[in-house]
């Protein structure tokens, strides 16, 4: 039974058996064509204005893209789902490092409003100070 | 395989030929993902000066000719086609077939980084630089706070991305010269495999990093 259960499920599963598994050309093709598309879409839709969306939409735009690299350039579609997993954790791990840090960043005035502002608006005296003229009091 | 010259054999501490496969594959997902996580730092750097900075951001990327972004885009795409392309060859025994898909990758990468250069040169001439090398005095930035930070992160980001195509160019070449040497066949192809998912990483980034330097909304 469990001999039966192991022969079976080295077979199936994850496409890399004995044998490769070999995508038909067009599917790379094709693929590749709709990357092209999508770089096209890429430029058209930053000449569009959404509104607070545009960077949602730039970034959906490249998600599309990097999907269509991943399922079928990187063959994830077909390969062990493992693969997959390690993949989509390390985009889990990134989005608790970018979740706090942007609550943090926009929320530090809420504690202390003068402190809290200084932190991050980093006032015009960097700029300023690489200027060939010293205007210290300009705005 | 007598025309894919020498015959591949798994080390002995793996059960099968494919085990050996998986237990690689498996490893390079995971270095996959410590790239991710690498440059996420980066991108976390963006999103931060960006959510205040916004004005800034939208006036830096001015300077940044998107023509050439794109053109730089469509470049890699293809060298991810063809790297794609490669590997499928080898997982065919089609050696010689797979060399001119790895050559035509490497011609691309090139290319990439020749357009690069001159994106680069023309920022070092106005002195578009980061941090405190940062000379540059436009009208397009009369009233805008720190332009400089939007440079830093710009070279930072596309520098770190530029030492993966370089990186990625050396590892291109070890695979062409072993493809060339017969090391590959249907029956063992991991190391071409291998440096495909890595060239298709690289293709990857640089599509987050196209719409977000060049395009900013």
């Amino acid at each position: 039974m469990t001999q039966a259960n192991a022969t079976h499920s080295s077979n199936h599963g994850d496409g890399h058996g004995d044998e490769p598994h070999v995508l038909p050309m067009q599917v790379y093709l094709g693929v590749w064509a709709a990357l092209v598309f999508l770089t096209i879409v890429t430029v058209a839709v930053s000449r569009f204005d959404f509104g607070s969306a545009n960077t949602f939409v730039a970034l959906l735009v490249a998600t599309i893209k990097g999907a269509l690299v991943v399922l079928y350039f990187m063959h994830l579609r077909y390969d062990n789902k493992l693969y997959l997993i390690i993949l989509l954790a390390s985009l889990l791990f990134v989005s608790i490092f970018f979740t706090p840090t942007l609550i943090d960043l926009h929320t530090r005035d809420a504690l202390d409003p003068i402190k809290g502002r200084t932190m991050y608006k980093l006032s015009t005296s960097k700029a300023k100070s690489q200027d060939a003229a010293p205007a210290p009091a300009a705005h | 395989m007598a025309i894919m010259g020498r015959e591949y054999h798994h080390a002995h501490h793996f059960p099968s030929a494919r085990a050996e496969a998986d237990a690689a594959k498996l490893g390079m997902w995971t270095f996959l993902a410590t790239e991710v996580l690498m440059f996420s730092g980066l991108f976390m750097a963006y999103t931060a000066y960006r959510s205040t900075h916004a004005e800034m951001f939208k006036a830096a990327h001015q300077l940044l000719d998107w023509r050439l972004g794109g053109l730089n885009t469509l470049v890699l795409i293809l060298s991810s086609l063809t790297m794609a392309l490669g590997v499928r060859s080898a997982q065919q025994n089609k050696r010689e077939q797979s060399a001119f898909y790895l050559v035509v990758t490497l011609l691309c990468a090139g290319a990439f980084l020749v357009v690069k250069y001159f994106e680069y040169t023309h920022k070092i001439h106005l002195g578009l630089l980061p941090g405190g090398y940062y000379t540059y005095n436009g009208p397009e930035f009369a009233g805008i706070d720190s332009p400089h930070i939007f440079f830093g992160i710009y070279f930072l980001l596309t520098g770190l991305h530029g030492f993966h195509v370089l990186f990625g160019m050396i590892a291109i070449t070890w695979i062409l010269l072993r493809t060339t040497r017969g090391d590959f066949s249907s029956k063992y192809y991991t190391p071409v495999e291998l440096v495909g998912l890595y060239w298709h990483l690289v293709d990857l980034i640089w599509i987050y990093l196209f719409p977000l330097l060049y395009l900013v909304g």
